[in-house]
């Protein structure tokens, strides 16, 4: 059993700036009688509020312009922010596909790679050997594996991080925008490897700005206005609502 | 991936000293956990700095060998001592503080470095911590060989009492971590401490008896060495591992250092080790 549970959480960036991040006005800010008092400490809040509950089977798609909080949301829940206000509690393996290059050196070799990659994401060296094999026959590079990653293509490259980043099977799947790589016939066994690994997913949460996506793979739709949720629901009743607030 | 079962903080939910340093603890155990992550950052640093090099590693040994030869022989002539009586002495003293000084100077900019990482899934503070200070050890270990082959060569004796020095490295460490956690979140914070740091370490190398031997101040001014935590903590290495007798009060002390230092900057740590994705 996976469960996401936020409960009232909020997230606050300061904004340090050359002027609150040097030590110096830090120092001597505080001794300025005037001046001290204008000079609040600038917030932005990037969530406000926030309460969800998610468990096994939910496929969450978040929508929201830009700046709407997509991405912060994301980040929480994957453990990166420690909420400024409210709590979250979490259970279950997760796995974040924000950046699937991470962890990936370009001076070693696509297999090296394969073993890093599956390490950051939680793997022990055993398992990670354990599962290379597969993984090289799905990256189709071949020979190319035995060379350092630097001498590789963008695609080839991203065709490498996509196969290592599908192979495990985590309980809740995090992403921004779908992952694929590689030229049109690899995209095509990508989009299968990936439905396939979504589907088997307790938990997917997925924001993204292609409807067609978000209707295909998701039962349930946050819509995120301004840091704080607007709506949650099915597609069916969400997306109607988004669209004529877009509109108007 | 993560596995995570985990309630955090309430806004507003008063927390005691004591919770902090808990929460300080459980990082620094959450990053030795994820001891694989802290082995490929601190590997992969490596990698970039020697790949493509012919001599690669070889190369950490290779320029502190140089280094040291050169010291050592103009340091005799200036001082009018035999090679025996100063090289050995710097040799060791300084790779010593080249480990500490590079620990704590990389620790400025340690977290920063560390952006991608720390912004695309959970990364324990710790573990990025540990892999400066594993980095370092691991380039101390190759440094110190030759220093230890010209011990061996110039005569010194090797007894029961070397294996202090062994004791004495883990105080050095275990002071070190604290350092390092304090230091690089200070620096995440406040970006001007970078250079201040590095300015202060640069002073601190003339006040700490490595290049010349503390015999050599007059009485007055020994505290500049009896109170100088730097010089406490390579003198209980270096020392034993000469044959030089180490005071018992700088064991006390730098007992004091590792175990009471820690215990101080614990809930320091817990404050601000999730602030610290914040600042980047």
């Amino acid at each position: 059993m996976a469960h996401i549970r936020l409960i009232d959480v909020g997230v606050e960036f300061p904004i340090h700036n050359a002027h609150s991040r040097s030590l110096q006005l830090q120092v001597f800010g505080k001794l300025g009688g005037k001046l001290a008092q204008h000079k609040q400490a600038v917030f932005v809040q990037a969530l406000q509020g926030v309460n969800l509950s998610f468990q096994d089977g939910d496929r969450i798609g978040i929508i929201g312009h830009n700046g709407a909080g997509k991405t912060t949301l994301l980040r929480v829940l994957a453990g990166v922010y420690e909420p400024t206000f409210g709590t979250m509690s979490l259970e279950g393996r997760l796995s974040s596909f924000t950046d699937i290059t991470l962890g990936m050196d370009p001076e070693a070799t696509g297999l090296e790679n394969i073993i890093f990659r599956c390490v950051f994401m939680g793997l022990s060296f055993l398992e990670a050997r354990r599962l290379s094999p597969s993984i090289q026959e799905f990256s189709e590079l071949g020979e190319f594996l035995r060379l350092p990653v630097r001498t590789y293509s963008t695609g080839m490259f991203l065709r490498l991080a996509f196969a290592i980043s599908t192979s495990i099977e985590p309980d809740i799947i995090i992403m921004d925008e779908m992952i694929s790589g590689g030229d049109a016939r690899f995209m095509e066994r990508a989009k299968a490897r990936l439905t396939s690994l979504l589907e088997r997913t307790k938990i997917l949460v997925l924001a993204t700005h292609s409807i067609e996506i978000m209707h295909s793979l998701c039962n349930k739709v946050v819509w995120l206005d301004h840091g704080e949720i607007r709506k949650i629901g099915s597609f069916e009743e969400v997306h109607p609502l988004y669209l004529a607030a877009n509109a108007g | 991936m993560s596995s995570a079962t985990a309630t955090l903080r309430s806004a507003g939910q008063a927390r005691t000293l004591l919770d902090y340093g808990l929460a300080g603890w459980r990082d620094l155990v959450d990053g030795a956990r994820q001891w694989r992550l802290c082995h490929l950052l601190a590997t992969s640093d490596m990698r970039r700095r020697f790949a493509r090099s012919r001599l690669g590693q070889f190369w950490i040994m290779l320029s502190s060998a140089i280094y040291i030869s050169a010291i050592g022989v103009v340091w005799s002539q200036l001082w009018h001592q035999s090679l025996q009586e100063i090289l050995p002495f710097v040799a060791i003293g300084m790779m010593i503080w080249q480990l500490v000084s590079s620990i704590i100077n990389e620790a400025t900019t340690a977290l920063p470095a560390c952006t991608t990482y720390l912004l695309n899934q959970y990364t324990s503070t710790s573990a990025i911590l540990y892999a400066v200070i594993y980095r370092n050890i691991f380039i101390f270990l190759l440094n110190i060989i030759f220093p230890l082959l010209i011990c061996v060569a110039l005569g010194v004796q090797f007894t029961v009492y070397t294996f202090m020095s062994v004791v004495g490295a883990l105080l050095l460490v275990i002071s070190c971590v604290w350092i390092t956690f304090v230091v690089a979140i200070f620096c995440a914070r406040f970006r001007d401490i970078v250079q201040i740091v590095s300015s202060v370490i640069q002073i601190v190398f003339f006040l700490t008896p490595i290049l010349w031997k503390p015999e050599l101040l007059p009485p007055s001014s020994r505290a500049i060495v009896d109170w100088n935590p730097f010089a406490i903590l390579i003198s209980i290495v270096r020392d034993p591992l000469l044959g030089r007798p180490v005071p018992e009060k700088y064991w006390l002390a730098a007992c004091i250092l590792a175990f009471g230092g820690l215990l101080v900057t614990l809930p320091f740590f817990g404050r601000f080790r999730r602030r610290v994705v914040y600042w980047l």
